[in-house]
């Protein structure tokens, strides 16, 4: 991995963990409010499926977040450019 | 915020902190934190039922992320870390059964506490003196400090055994090691693990250092790609008993993910001596809880 200076590896990683703070903030959110019921019912009916379920759902909060984090941060290039790319990102729409 | 699987209302900006505070430890450290979060989780109100299994739930996430983050930072060895699950799984099984089989004779939570208190103090002194030592040789010797650890007599005794097959793992800079030593001391730590019910990030990352020679950095990282797995079958097995509470979990694992992310970035700034000294507080932490518990539940006098 190429070697950042701490500044702009801190900045990035600022930027990053607010990127993947919002998005699990919006997963949980939604299954929350449409999965909670539905959980608990497997969960007093099939005990089995709901712990596939349960993995299944942790482990994409943990993989599919974090890929997801990792493509947007590729797409703005932080990791080359730092912030100043973000915003040229931003400015050119 | 109601839970309604484990039925029963907590705070989700309490379930955050917490799992945020082990979080960074768990990142940094390469434990799962579990003797932490159990009795945070308790405090906060989550039944004592739930508090294993829901753990282990978040457990898994935060490793994931951790690990993510660790093998960006090339500190996961991903060949050691499937030996060592192997040797870890069998290892948790035998010492599951070792445990029923005492059961009948009584007082086992009172041995087991007490063996638990015990091994922790040995691993955190142990530690403390072993990274204040090579902090010492950094600073007389002149030394690279990536090189430098206190102890290194068992890993060259254990490196010279040469019974076959023998493996390489380049990543942690081990060129030939027989398998059965690996193999070994994962069989070793899950045995500890499975026998005083607990996930064992603690002990299995001072002797990947110790034992195997392997580097403080890819320690962490490569016993957190362990936990992974560990935490996942924790969590399966948990939850079939009906012990999960997957919405508390997700909670949680918002602030875990956060602070996994920095616990594991923060290592880049500092050499292994000195994550090894910070360390070696941590198991007399889980001591004093242990104690606490026993001392609780009326079993010493």
């Amino acid at each position: 991995m190429k070697k950042l200076e701490p500044r702009i590896l801190f900045r990035n990683l600022a930027i990053e963990l607010i990127i993947y703070g919002g998005l699990i903030l919006a997963y949980n959110s939604l299954v929350l409010r449409w999965l909670s019921d539905w959980l608990l019912s497997i969960f007093n009916s099939n005990l089995v499926i709901y712990a596939l379920f349960a993995l299944g759902l942790i482990v994409i909060q943990g993989v599919f977040l974090d890929f997801v984090t990792s493509f947007l941060m590729k797409y703005i290039k932080l990791d080359q450019f730092g912030i100043r790319r973000v915003l040229d990102v931003f400015s050119n729409r | 915020m109601y839970f309604p699987i484990a039925d029963v209302t907590i705070s989700p900006i309490l379930l955050m902190g917490v799992g945020f505070l082990v979080g960074i430890l768990g990142g940094f450290f390469g434990v799962g934190g579990g003797f932490l979060a159990g009795p945070m989780m308790f405090w906060t109100g989550v039944p004592m039922n739930f508090v294993i299994g829901t753990d282990l739930a978040h457990m898994t996430g935060k490793s994931i992320v951790a690990a993510r983050r660790h093998r960006a930072l090339g500190h996961v060895d991903i060949k050691l870390g499937m030996y060592m699950v192997l040797g870890t799984i069998v290892g948790v099984e035998i010492g599951a059964r070792f445990i029923e089989a005492l059961e009948d004779t009584g007082a086992i939570d009172f041995t087991i506490g007490i063996t638990y208190i015990v091994i922790l103090v040995c691993i955190s002194i142990f530690t403390g003196w072993e990274s204040i030592r090579a902090i010492q040789m950094v600073r007389t010797d002149q030394i690279d400090v990536h090189d430098a650890v206190g102890f290194k007599g068992l890993a060259k005794r254990i490196r010279a055994v040469n019974i076959p097959p023998m493996v390489s793992f380049p990543v942690s800079g081990i060129e030939s090691i027989s398998i059965w030593m690996v193999l070994g001391v994962g069989l070793f730590t899950g045995l500890l693990a499975g026998s005083l019910g607990v996930g064992g990030g603690f002990i299995r990352m001072p002797m990947l250092i110790y034992v195997l020679g392997i580097p403080t950095h890819i320690a962490v990282g490569t016993d957190l790609f362990e936990i992974i797995f560990s935490s996942a079958f924790g969590t399966i097995t948990h939850a079939i008993k009906g012990n999960v509470d997957i919405l508390m979990a997700l909670v949680m694992h918002t602030g875990a993910a956060i602070g996994a992310q920095i616990g594991a970035t923060a290592t880049r700034f500092f050499a292994g001596p000195k994550i090894r000294l910070a360390f070696s507080i941590l198991p007399l932490i889980g001591a004093v809880l242990v104690a606490i518990r026993l001392l609780g539940s009326g079993m010493v006098h």
